[in-house]
């Protein structure tokens, strides 16, 4: 029992009005249910240890969930077995205030009955929980988030009778299994399987069996040899924004874990409130091995209620996208179609965009100049900055009124992007998707044109995690550094050896 | 006055507690009960005998909710008989305790509840919450002592309390169930009718 729960009922008992003294009573156990759930709201009917009516009634407004708290001060096993057949059609949670399992007056029979009562209370999808048994995971999850979701689990859907020793050893199950699933040990993952399938209902215990297999698949396992479970499938949206809103204090490690198997049109489809801690750190952990096909930015200011940090990640219009200083950028799962539409922009002077990449750690490649309808191409066939090229500079001097249409720029661990400055968009060639780390920390420098200080926090928001992806003087720097590196091919304007194209924009991938 | 729990008669069973507890509130009209078995709330129940330092429960207690009841405090006492067998020496001591008890916290006291499964001297029923029935309840040797310190008879009258006599008398109950009789309530579909009406109206 939580030294808390223990100073609160006291100082129940030394209100001198008995309805001051339910009062106290019911916000103690609100505690306990919170100190649980944090995501749980809960309301008081004027009822107390009625025996039709609850004393409480939690709701999870995100999924429109709703389960009833029926308070019983003493744990009469008799009492709560008739309490499990009459209240049987509400599933409900009966929090007892004293331990079921540590009785001064022990009862003839107790064991028999208990007994009775849990198999009763498991097939009437019936929660029954003392104050150890609420402390038994309202601690642990200060120190474990898989044991935070366990405990929530058990609020929203838990059944059967919880002791604190029960739910001791279902806790140690639970979070050896996430432990061994990654390295695809059967054995405590089925014996943990079982435990969850036989302490929460189907829906619950499906979120969770779905978390352990996409941990155990997140780390190289097997669906096939995954134990047999009664709710299949990946991990869907609704598990994700679950784990979401309900893990907010969730480390990274945790994310990375999860978030192998996930894509970025899952999150695209999540339900989350902005601004959600959870997602900066998923997608911070998973930044490298998430794809995307492209990004785009488009203009908007702060709008009013909305948080002012920046940059941050959200869920915007189906897709995910960083929120910058007076700039949104979304990103494109798999085609360019999910963007949306772009700004009406011009393309980039030619010294702007030197300046631009001067400040970023971007590798240029390929620039496409455009004035009018011709269009001139210079670019590396070997991929090598092209910049600092001095045939490539004395073109854009000598031709007035040339600028930029499109650069295609190389992303640092492989692939390229290319970036449209009149639409501030950033596409991966042809069908190929890009790493979303990449192509941001690629791409947004030069669609953006953030300040010094913008440009330090981009850089920090996007950094990879792993250490020995990082590099001192840069991609594009060390490319500069190649003598030669970059073979331009300059394309006259005019003239016969001048190869002049039809500007197209750029074209959506299949 | 705080009282621990000590009183608990042998004739009363947990089934019956729990059975009257049950019809009173599918009444809807019971907000909050609790019994003597109920850890944080059972010294509610508990009251001193003025003398010889002994103390006594009542079986349940809580409050009315509703119109002509709301908020309105009840004490009850259950006898879980099949027949008249000693209850009416039962009685008598209810008596005695509810007397003692609106003395002594008269908030708690609002309604004093006799519920029992079998009647008792049916003859004289319409006179079982007199105040004479009160008074004489009382004065019976048994409570003199316990309730007045004293043995004699006329001493004892001498410290009746005329007012708690007709507080006491006004207050009772007089309800007599049946095994049939706790079947007579509203249906399952319309307790969970009541339910989602009350509980969307949750604060």
């Amino acid at each position: 029992m939580r030294t808390e729960f223990v100073h609160a009922l006291q100082e129940a008992n030394d209100q001198t009005t008995i309805d001051a003294r339910i009062e106290h009573i019911k916000r103690a156990v609100t505690h306990e249910v919170k100190a649980t759930d944090p995501a749980v709201t809960v309301r008081f009917t004027e009822y107390f240890n009625n025996v039709v009516v609850p004393d409480m009634v939690l709701r999870w407004p995100e999924e429109s969930r709703e389960r009833l708290l029926y308070l019983r001060p003493s744990a009469n096993l008799q009492w709560l077995e008739d309490d499990v057949v009459s209240l049987a059609p509400h599933r409900p949670m009966i929090f007892t205030l004293e331990d079921i399992d540590r009785r001064r007056d022990q009862e003839v029979g107790r064991d028999q009955a208990a007994l009775r009562l849990a198999e009763r209370a498991t097939s009437a999808e019936t929660w029954i929980a003392g104050p150890s048994a609420i402390e038994g995971v309202a601690e642990a999850r200060k120190t474990s988030p898989v044991v935070g979701l366990l405990g929530q689990a058990l609020i929203r859907g838990g059944k059967g009778v919880s002791t604190g020793q029960s739910v001791s050893e279902l806790t140690s199950i639970t979070v050896n299994a996430f432990n061994q699933a990654r390295t695809q040990v059967t054995q405590p993952v089925a014996e943990s399987v079982s435990s969850l399938e036989r302490s929460l209902d189907e829906q619950q215990a499906g979120r969770l069996t779905r978390i352990l297999r996409a941990v155990w698949e997140g780390h190289g396992g097997t669906a096939a040899a995954f134990p047999a479970v009664s709710s299949t499938g990946p991990l869907s949206e609704d598990d994700l924004s679950y784990l979401m809103i309900t893990l907010e204090d969730a480390p990274r490690e945790f994310w990375r874990r999860v978030g192998r198997n996930i894509t970025t049109a899952q999150l695209g489809r999540l339900r989350l409130a902005d601004p959600s801690r959870s997602l900066q750190n998923f997608v911070a952990a998973n930044l490298e091995s998430l794809s995307a096909k492209g990004l785009r930015v488009t203009s908007q200011q702060v709008r009013l209620g909305e948080s002012e940090d920046a940059p941050r990640w959200l869920i915007d219009r189906g897709c995910l996208a960083i929120r910058g200083w007076e700039w949104i950028a979304h990103l494109a799962a798999r085609r360019a179609e999910e963007l949306p539409p772009a700004e009406e922009g011009l393309p980039l002077e030619f010294a702007a965009l030197r300046e631009r990449v001067a400040d970023a750690d971007v590798l240029v490649t390929r620039v496409e100049f455009e004035k009018g309808d011709r269009a001139v191409s210079y670019e590396s066939k070997v991929r090598l900055d092209i910049l600092d090229d001095e045939d490539l500079t004395r073109v854009a001097d000598e031709v007035r009124g040339m600028a930029v249409e499109r650069a295609t720029v190389s992303l640092l661990g492989g692939g390229a992007a290319n970036v449209e400055f009149s639409t501030r968009t950033a596409l991966g060639p042809t069908s190929s998707t890009l790493p979303v780390g990449g192509l941001a920390r690629a791409a947004l420098p030069l669609l953006t044109s953030p300040q010094d200080d913008e440009a330090a926090a981009l850089d920090a928001f996007l950094a990879p995690e792993q250490t020995e992806l990082r590099f001192s003087g840069g991609v594009a720097d060390l490319a500069r550094g190649l003598p030669g590196a970059a073979e331009g091919v300059l394309r006259e304007p005019s003239g016969s050896a001048a190869q002049v194209e039809e500007v197209d924009d750029i074209q959506p991938p299949e | 006055m705080s009282v621990v729990p000590g009183e608990n008669s042998q004739d009363i069973g947990r089934e019956g507690l729990y059975k009257a507890k049950r019809w009173l509130e599918l009444s809807t009209r019971v907000a909050s009960s609790w019994t003597h078995e109920d850890g944080p709330l059972a010294e509610l129940l508990g009251f001193y005998w003025p003398y010889g330092g002994r103390s006594f429960t009542f079986d349940l207690g809580g409050i009315f909710r509703g119109d002509d009841l709301a908020e309105q405090s009840f004490l009850v006492e259950v006898k879980n008989c099949k027949n008249e067998g000693n209850l009416p020496t039962h009685y008598r001591d209810f008596l005695a305790k509810c007397y003692v008890a609106f003395q002594a916290r008269p908030d708690r006291c609002a309604h004093f509840v006799w519920l029992s499964w079998a009647p008792f001297q049916a003859k004289n029923w319409d006179v079982h919450t007199s105040v004479e029935k009160v008074r004489s309840s009382l004065l019976h040797e048994a409570n003199r002592e316990r309730v007045f310190g004293v043995q004699d008879l006329e001493e004892a009258r001498e410290q009746l309390d005329a007012e708690t006599l007709v507080a006491v008398s006004e207050r009772l109950w007089l309800l007599t169930l049946s095994a049939k009789q706790e079947r007579l309530v509203l249906t399952k579909r319309h307790y969970l009718e009541v339910v989602k009406m009350i509980t969307d109206e949750a604060v």
